[in-house]
């Protein structure tokens, strides 16, 4: 422990974890990996996603009851304890923040797309409040260390300054963060955010970029601590320098399970191996790929060569079938088995159990679409991926006017696609916002604006780049489908983590007569807990496709949510009222 | 995994039925079910899916204690009586609880209107319980201790619809019901009369007796398609669902204006607590009525204050976090009453439709009613009051269907 150490306690006991941890992190830190039991059978659960999108991680703290401990701050003396998996009447209100935050553009999401648009959009002239429900910015992708190795916290600006040097002390820029957008309406005079915070922002114009969430899919045992999303010991190494384990497995499909058995390695953990479940053959268009983009083949190259280097394995044509726990109650053996191509049927006789205290899994991406649903906003199905996503045009606008989307939301294409389509939208939305300016002597800010929209959109080479950088994404889920296996999961596995809706019960409904996802949900439970369905609700979609024998995109989805993120009543309640406006200098 | 189309459903139609009923949402499956035991050929006919509509959108609240001693208050006692009837494991399943609806006053003005209320529908057969004080906060303990006190009704239940829609379709598939999804109804293909025939987006269907028209809110539509007229407008509302919580309210608890705010047709918006759990630990939070047209876009204005009055009710949800809401359509009728029996005008075409946001407790009564008016029998309550006649003519104007 250093002088600088959090001193807190988990069921009583005393533990310590460096400045800028989450209470998830400082648990893992002290080798604690469950915190959570079910309402109904009391089964114990932990870190799942680890970036706050699917709630398996609630654990009480102080007065705050079922809270996500993957994105709530310890703080000094926390009083930590297991989350029976339900809130509490009492419990603290709303954080008392009632204050209007205006700006031309409004960014949504703090991530590789997110920080672009602000840049362009500041660059354009107009003032930007960018809001990311992280406590930090840069997203999955540039995920900042919150603590150095001598313990102490790491300030953000830096970064900031050497990657996105306009918008470091940009007088025209609101940051907020660690507060989520849980309502969002456009209208053709601008756009209105309520923060969970109970603040409220208002824009003219909105970018919309809130990345993606990772795909899972449902094994016997996949709910059992130690049993995680890729990305979440992906964010738990890169912002708190924590290994997710020491044995540690990385299974799933995709190219995000490279980086991440990568980075764990050079961490120092143990990775037994990389699981992927297309064959070598499936595989092979990769290749081919790779070789006319090669700043990607080059990346490839770096991910090869550090696993070569700590002797990881790369086992393809294989999935991890079942996990079972030791006697903590957390994952202790995974059992990998050969993936038939055809079908996708298990082949027992390559099959082999490793002795591990993590799996990290991901069956690729899907956008968020809560907020473009809440927007009313156009999708289309960009070729290879299972999930619709935000149709644009070649100025990033979408069907709204006013609304501009980039990065994953328009399609999953990784971060270079995402911040070369975030700087167009910037662009944009400030033209956009600015030529909407209703007073005042802007004649030669909206200019210098569209001036440098169109500059950025009709530049040539960074044009170029964009498509280029788009074919191999599609080139890569072309191969990679992202479709959810199922055939693992039994008819007792659970596929609601939130509801603890087993697999049975869904088989059930759709073979009592259930021919929509909604109707699924509606007669099991399933995606009507805290997440709302974000990790379950592909699992149903895709079973509800293998059901009714249909094609996943014509399967409803359950994406809909009126409520973006869980928000206390009482700041519900003041959704309607703006006691104070803040608005950021917008004068030069 | 199993065949995985050997449920209740097709998406055939059989030739002919001597009863067809159009929608699977609750009065529809409760009419379903009430019938095919009888021995009549009973075909439904969804175009969605069984509670699509107003059925999955809603509370499902069986009051009494919201009605005005009358026909509707017969109605919704018999109705009640009917759904106790059920077998204990059926109602578990259903989430059938007798959990007993509080309503609650502000002031001396109000307890003395709702008191005024309780006597008369304590003539009316209403088990009643008037409660001030202490015992308001032992039925409630969690309730705001500045409520002047309270009516407590006994009778008044929850069911979880979506649940009892299916409960329903399985005892009507039981007795040889078919039920076909995916068929709009679009008009008659024959006159009806003596040999009536509906075409469908599936193809026609022949009607031996009756078609009885259970659209909940698209029952006027339904209406017009079959050559009548009905004034049912969706009446939208909003119910607002938190976290699961540790048990903050016993009972169903509301707030007594909403008795006055059902029966307002006003323009804009009415909004009145309405608070109560649910057998997951979620709360269901309600409620507002609004003409608005079919638009599924929540109203921040409404949902935050429905989020207010549930606050002022029960203090300890400020801290409650909400997950969802959703919006539904209330099936209105000009005078908030249902429209049930035979269409003044078309022969063959009967009307089970209009009950507003009493559908779900109704529906038992309704189905009965349905019966004996097919019979020719009396129904054991009067349902003279619901004759859908009553909007025909001249005078329909005057009612200020909008």
């Amino acid at each position: 422990m250093t002088p600088s150490d959090l001193r807190f306690t988990f069921e009583g006991r005393a533990y310590a974890a460096p400045p800028g941890a989450t209470v998830a992190s400082a648990l893992m830190a002290n080798g604690i990996r469950s915190w959570r039991r079910t309402r109904g059978s009391g089964a114990p659960r932990g870190l799942l996603c680890g970036i706050g999108t699917c709630f398996d991680c609630l654990v009480d703290v102080g007065p705050q009851r079922a809270v996500r401990a993957c994105v709530t701050p310890l703080h000094e003396g926390d009083d930590v304890g297991f989350s029976s998996s339900h809130g509490d009447s009492g419990a603290p209100g709303d954080r008392g923040g009632h204050a209007v935050l205006r700006g031309d553009v409004l960014v949504v999401g703090g991530g590789p797309a997110g920080l672009a648009a602000a840049s362009a959009a500041i660059a354009g002239g107009a003032s930007v409040v960018l809001v990311d429900s992280a406590v930090r910015l840069g997203g999955q992708l540039l995920r900042q260390p919150s603590c150095d190795a001598t313990g102490s916290a790491v300030p953000l600006s830096p970064w900031l300054a050497t990657c996105h040097p306009g918008l470091s002390g940009a007088p025209g820029l609101t940051l907020v963060t660690g507060a989520a957008i849980w309502q969002l309406r456009a209208q053709s005079g601008g756009a209105v955010a309520w923060l969970d915070d109970g603040r409220r922002v208002e824009a003219t114009a909105t970018v919309l970029a809130p990345g993606a969430t990772e795909l899972m899919a449902p094994f016997p045992g996949w709910e059992l601590p130690g049993v995680v999303s890729a990305g979440a010991a992906q964010s738990l190494l890169k912002a708190h320098g924590q290994l997710i384990g020491r044995r540690v497995l990385v299974a799933g499909s995709g190219p995000f399970l490279l980086p991440v058995a990568a980075d764990l390695a050079a961490g120092g953990a143990k990775v037994l191996a990389v699981v992927e479940a297309m064959s070598a053959r499936q595989l092979a268009p990769v290749a081919a790929a790779l070789m006319r983009h090669r700043t990607k083949a080059a990346e490839a190259l770096t991910y090869a060569a550090t696993l070569a280097r700590h002797g990881v394995p790369v086992r393809t044509g294989r999935m991890v079938a079942r996990c079972e726990p030791g006697p903590d109650g957390s994952a202790a053996r995974a059992e990998v088995v050969a993936t038939n191509e055809s079908a996708g049927r298990r082949d027992r006789t390559g099959s082999r159990v490793y002795e591990v205290d993590a799996v990290c899994t991901s069956f690729g991406f899907a956008p968020r679409l809560e907020l473009a649903r809440q927007l009313g906003l156009a999708e289309h199905h960009p070729p290879g991926q299972s999930s619709s996503a935000v149709a644009c045009d070649a100025t990033q606008a979408t069907s709204v006017a006013g609304v501009f989307a980039a990065g994953e939301v328009t399609g999953v294409a990784g971060g270079e696609v995402a911040a070369l389509e975030g700087a167009v939208a910037g662009a944009s939305a400030a033209a956009h916002a600015l030529r909407r300016e209703p007073h005042g002597a802007v004649a030669g800010a909206v200019a210098r604006t569209v001036g440098r929209a169109v500059a950025t959109v009709g530049d040539p080479l960074s044009g170029r780049r964009l498509a280029r950088a788009r074919a191999f994404a599609n080139r890569l889920s072309q191969v990679y489908r992202t479709v959810v296996p199922l055939e693992l999961a039994g008819d007792d596995t659970v596929v609601c983590r939130c509801e603890d809706v087993p697999a049975g019960a869904i088989r059930a409904a759709l073979t009592a007569g259930a021919a929509s996802a909604r109707e699924v949900r509606n007669a099991t439970r399933c995606a009507m807990g805290y997440c709302q369905g974000r990790t379950c609700g592909p699992i149903v979609q895709a079973m509800v496709a293998r059901g009714l024998g249909v094609p996943l995109w014509r399967v409803d989805d359950l994406q809909k949510r009126p409520v973006a993120s869980p928000v206390p009543l009482e700041t519900v309640a003041r959704c309607g009222l703006g006691t104070a406006v803040c608005a950021p200098e917008t004068e030069p | 995994m199993t065949d995985p189309r050997p449920g209740s459903w097709s998406e055939e139609l059989p030739a002919a039925a001597d009863v067809v009923v159009v929608g699977a949402g609750m009065v529809g499956t409760a009419i379903a079910a009430r019938l095919a035991p009888t021995g009549a050929e009973v075909c439904v006919v969804e175009r969605s899916g069984p509670a699509a509509g107003s059925s999955s959108a809603g509370e499902g609240n069986l009051l009494v204690s919201d009605k005005l001693p009358g026909p509707e208050l017969d109605l919704a006692v018999r109705s009640l009586a009917l759904w106790r009837e059920i077998g204990t494991d059926d109602a578990a399943r259903i989430e059938l609880e007798p959990k007993g609806g509080l309503v609650v006053a502000w002031d001396a003005g109000q307890l003395g209107a709702l008191s005024a209320l309780a006597g008369a529908q304590e003539a009316a057969g209403v088990a009643v319980r008037r409660l001030e004080g202490a015992d308001v906060a032992r039925a409630e303990p969690h309730l705001n201790p500045d409520v002047a006190g309270g009516v407590f009704y006994e009778a008044d239940c929850q069911v979880q619809p979506m649940h009892a829609v299916a409960y329903l379709v399985e005892r009507a598939v039981a007795h040889g019901c078919r039920m076909v999804r995916g068929a709009d109804v679009r008009g008659w293909r024959s006159r009806p009369g003596e040999a009536m025939s509906l075409e469908t987006t599936l193809g026609s269907l022949h009607v031996g007796t009756v078609v009885v028209n259970a659209a909940g809110p698209w029952a006027g539509e339904l209406a017009e398609r079959l050559g009548s007229r009905l004034p049912v407008v969706p009446r939208r509302g909003h119910v607002l669902v938190t976290e699961p919580l540790s048990p903050v309210a016993v009972h169903k608890v509301y707030e007594a204006d909403y008795v006055g705010s059902v029966r307002d047709s006003g323009d804009g918006w009415q909004c009145s607590g309405v608070v109560e759990g649910t057998a997951s630990g979620t709360m269901l939070l309600g409620s507002s009525r609004e003409f608005a047209g079919w638009s599924t876009v929540p109203e921040p204005a409404v949902v935050a204050a429905i989020a207010a009055r549930a606050i002022a009710l029960f203090p300890g949800l400020a801290g409650a976090r909400l997950m969802r809401t959703y919006v539904g359509f209330r099936p209105a009728t000009p005078d908030h009453l249902p429209a049930i029996g035979w269409d003044a005008e078309v022969p063959g075409l009967m009307h089970a439709a209009g009950h507003e946001g009493a559908g779900i407790g109704l529906s038992l009564a309704t189905a009965e009613a349905v019966q004996c008016l097919l019979q020719g029998v009396a129904p054991p309550v009067a349902v003279e009051a619901f004759d859908p006649a009553r909007f025909s003519g001249p005078s329909n104007d005057r009612l200020g269907l909008k």
